[in-house]
């Protein structure tokens, strides 16, 4: 189960994800939601994962996918607010390199 | 539905989860709950689809808490089960209906074992590219493996041209201490 909402601020499309981003419906709602960001040519996108309580290797993918599609299109694509569970799994995979990892939602938009 | 009856006694020698252990009186089984009352089931046998992911994902975690592991550490094994389960699923049995997962849980005084089997035709692990190397860091998969074996204190793949077998071990918390050893 996933849910994910957008809001505008400033330039940058915050992108609030809340539940687990797997294989199956959780990665596919992610894919499609960034797809269709891309093509609005909003290309400033932050992703809210305070309330992501897991995330497998599909999700893990997904997430890389969103990042270098994002960067393709000319964008940036950062992560807002990681629970200490995705930041291990981050960490482990090294992925915590490939991001950008913020805390606070107000610097994070100004770093765009 | 509920999986086939599974007597260890007609899982291939190469299969079976743990021989060592099966022959001593120390061996407990654990069973998801949805078994409980059939003491005859002692794995699950799943179709090849998304949603078999999460039943062995579910399974893992309730017979790892079962065996004392803690909630951070029975969700680090239950992820490294929906890991080799999804691998099976896809890679090994290819989402073919006709083809099953067999997932099996046996708990040893010492060891928490989970046993993942599939029917498919192998593959070579030495071909798994190491998803740490900056040129594989972007790519969008192939950290399943990765993750189980940082997850568990032991991987065994045992690939065939009957279908893949993968072992997962964790070492059990040591009673009285309430922590896992890893």
């Amino acid at each position: 189960m996933i849910t994910l909402n957008e809001r505008r601020i400033d330039s940058v499309t915050v992108v609030d994800i809340a539940g687990r981003i797997t294989l199956g419906d959780g990665s596919s709602a992610l894919r499609d939601a960034v797809r269709e960001l891309l093509n609005r040519g909003e290309t400033r996108i932050l992703l809210n994962l305070g309330k992501v309580s897991y995330i497998d290797s599909s999700g893990l993918g997904e997430l890389v996918s969103a990042f270098t599609q994002t960067r393709k299109a000319g964008g940036e694509l950062k992560l807002l607010h990681l629970t200490r569970k995705v930041h291990d799994l981050l960490q482990i995979t090294k992925l915590c390199t490939v991001f950008d990892i913020k805390d606070d939602e107000t610097q994070a938009i100004a770093s765009f | 539905m509920l999986p086939a009856p599974c007597h260890l006694e007609l899982i291939p020698r190469n299969l079976r989860p743990d021989d060592h252990a099966r022959e001593s009186d120390e061996v407990i089984r654990v069973f998801p709950d949805a078994l409980a009352t059939m003491q005859e089931q002692e794995a699950l046998i799943l179709e090849s689809r998304v949603e078999s992911v999460d039943e062995a994902e579910r399974a893992a975690a309730q017979a790892a808490l079962r065996a004392g592991f803690g909630e951070d550490e029975a969700q680090r094994i239950s992820m490294a089960v929906r890991e080799i389960t999804v691998n099976a699923v896809m890679h090994g049995n290819g989402y073919d209906r006709a083809k099953k997962v067999r997932v099996e849980f046996l708990v040893s005084r010492q060891d928490f074992v989970v046993s993942i089997c599939d029917e498919g035709s192998g593959f070579d692990p030495s071909s798994l590219a190491d998803p740490l190397a900056p040129e594989n860091l972007l790519r969008q998969s192939g950290r399943g493996i990765f993750l189980a074996r940082a997850f568990m204190d032991e991987v065994d793949v045992q690939p065939s041209s009957m279908g893949t077998s993968v072992r997962l071990v964790k070492r059990r918390p040591i009673a009285g201490v309430g922590q896992q050893r890893k």
